[in-house]
């Protein structure tokens, strides 16, 4: 997903879930901060790299195929934005497959994995920053499913058989959906051409673990737009085609988002899976499909309309600027108490427990992990914020 | 685009990656037949020599030779590559390449069968590799021509 949904989107969730016109924008900030920040950014402002949530595409150039390169690549696109669904999944369409196919296919994302529901825990009677976090893995796993948060081509590649699903105009008694061929090409400057289904998406490399391969790469921007309906033939589909319906799969986002949000606020006694509150917005649902149906590049401008009808308030434009000065400008040791330090601790803290999650069953994609809970702390110093925030929960 | 179904697309793309596979094939034919020419061409001099010949002339007329005969499995092999991949891709197609990839498979499985004989016969080693690529080439043909009349009978099947 992109800004439009990651930021305009989640403040309207949030105010839709009862929280105020300066909370809701704290949580959509931390949603939408989630794409930006790189290595870089935490190294200009002095803050601790292992909080990265994303990379660059120079960081992504920059790092190597060897085992660690990828382990740290695979640790942030799975924590954050490709978050898998079943780490214990059989392959359906083969009796035997390699144990290194296995843990690669297992790295698939889908929405209402039992890892978004620790996600959405996790975040319990933490800061509206950690909500924020909470918010954009939950609405990734419905934008990015199918693709996985590690650089595997038998696992991300798409190919020729990749249609677009536009209304049929032609035959309106026919098939509901024409069939419009999608053509990509590797013209990194020029914008998507929506009326000549014309994508971008990353240039065809053979080695299995190219930064190329990582994600939903292979299928450009596809995934982030919420107005686009398409089938494609995933490279471990067993040659069956899927469909990807997003302005449906967006709203079931938009609406687990506000049943979650909800839960943090304490409306809920627990979060589970597979479960929307449709009542909530329900008034506003015809407004809301027109957002996510317009064909755009970007809806911000619609959702932000939207958010500022339902607050009265103006929605600001998304910037982090005097988050980061006030993070410059703290002591050491009172950086955890700044907003971008509550963002950094609660990033750890989802990194932290989705890499221990995927560590344990088995799987060393995304390296080693220790459960600083009952083994102490042993590890990169940075992580030893946990286990600080871990002291205070308990002394309370 | 076409919607070929499951088994269509996997038929497909059969074709189009043992299309070139045996295309890749072709090339080491060639490159086989050239090394192996220049490595034995002290015979042909001697053999030259007895029947009143110059080495000269020899050497004009094995680099014309060869020249022909490079290009002439790079062709075939060539022409059954691309004539699959066109196929695969719904493309306009060449005249019936299928039989062309049948004879090439049967003078395949007597050069393997040859290759066999001399391992095992002759304990010539280096016929080992040969008998290896063949075999390999032998797989990519059989796929090929196996997947692609099922991707003809699927198309066929489609369009009435």
């Amino acid at each position: 997903m992109q800004e439009d949904f990651h930021y305009y989107a989640t403040y309207c969730a949030s105010f839709l879930a009862g929280f105020s016109h300066e909370e809701s924008v704290k949580i959509a900030k931390g949603a939408q901060f989630v794409d930006l920040c790189t290595k870089t950014l935490l190294q200009s402002i002095g803050a601790p790299e292992a909080a990265a949530t994303t990379q660059l595409q120079m960081e992504m150039m920059d790092a190597g195929a060897d085992p660690v390169s990828l382990q740290m690549i695979t640790r942030i696109w799975a924590s954050f934005h490709f978050l898998p669904y079943d780490l214990y999944a059989a392959y359906p369409y083969r009796k035997r497959v390699s144990r290194r196919y296995l843990r690669k296919y297992r790295l698939i994302c889908r929405p209402n994995g039992a890892l978004v529901a620790d996600t959405v825990k996790l975040a319990k009677g933490k800061s509206l920053q950690a909500a924020g976090i909470a918010m954009h893995v939950l609405a990734d796993t419905w934008a990015h499913q199918n693709f996985a948060g590690t650089p595997s081509l038998v696992i991300n590649n798409t190919d020729r058989y990749f249609n677009e699903l536009v209304p049929n105009e032609e035959n309106p008694a026919g098939e509901k959906y024409a069939r419009r061929p999608i053509t990509f090409r590797h013209a990194l400057g020029k914008a998507d051409d929506l009326e000549r289904s014309l994508f971008t998406n990353t240039i065809y490399q053979s080695d299995e673990n190219s930064v190329m391969n990582l994600g939903h790469g292979r299928a450009g921007h596809l995934p982030d737009y919420s107005f686009i309906r398409y089938e494609y033939q995933p490279a471990w589909g067993g040659y069956e085609m899927l469909v990807k319906d997003n302005p449906s799969d967006y709203y079931k986002a938009f609406c687990q988002m506000i049943y979650a949000l909800r839960y943090l606020r304490g409306d809920f006694p627990d979060f589970v899976t597979d479960t929307y509150d449709e009542q909530t917005p329900a008034p506003f649902e015809e407004r809301i499909h027109q957002i996510l149906e317009k064909r755009q590049l970007s809806a911000s401008g619609d959702w932000k309309a939207f958010g500022e009808s339902l607050s009265g308030n103006e929605v600001p434009v998304f910037s982090m600027d005097a988050e980061k000065e006030a993070y410059r400008a703290a002591p050491p040791d009172q950086k955890d108490e700044t907003e971008l330090g509550r963002f950094i601790v609660a990033a750890l803290a989802q990194k932290s427990m989705v890499t221990n999650r995927i560590y344990t069953s088995k799987n060393l994609l995304a390296g080693f992990s220790v459960d600083y809970h009952s083994k102490g702390f042993k590890g990169i110093r940075e992580y030893a914020a946990l286990l600080r925030e871990y002291r205070k929960e308990q002394k309370k | 685009m076409e919607n070929l179904g499951k088994s269509g697309r996997r038929a497909a793309d059969t074709v189009l990656i043992s299309g070139m596979a045996v295309l890749a094939l072709g090339l080491w034919s060639s490159v086989k037949f050239a090394v192996l020419t220049f490595l034995r061409r002290q015979e042909l001099y001697e053999l030259a020599g007895e029947m009143g010949f110059s080495v000269r002339i020899i050497d004009q007329i094995l680099i014309m030779s060869i020249g022909v005969v490079l290009l002439l499995p790079i062709v075939i092999h060539g022409y059954i590559g691309f004539s699959a991949r066109a196929l695969a891709l719904d493309k306009k197609l060449r005249p019936p390449f299928l039989i062309l990839a049948g004879l090439l498979l049967v003078t395949t499985i007597l050069s393997a069968g040859g290759s066999l004989l001399e391992l095992l016969i002759e304990a010539e080693e280096t016929q080992g590799v040969s008998l290896i690529i063949d075999l390999s080439l032998i797989y990519a043909l059989f796929s090929l021509m196996q997947s692609a009349i099922k991707l003809k009978r699927i198309r066929k099947n489609q369009r009435g």
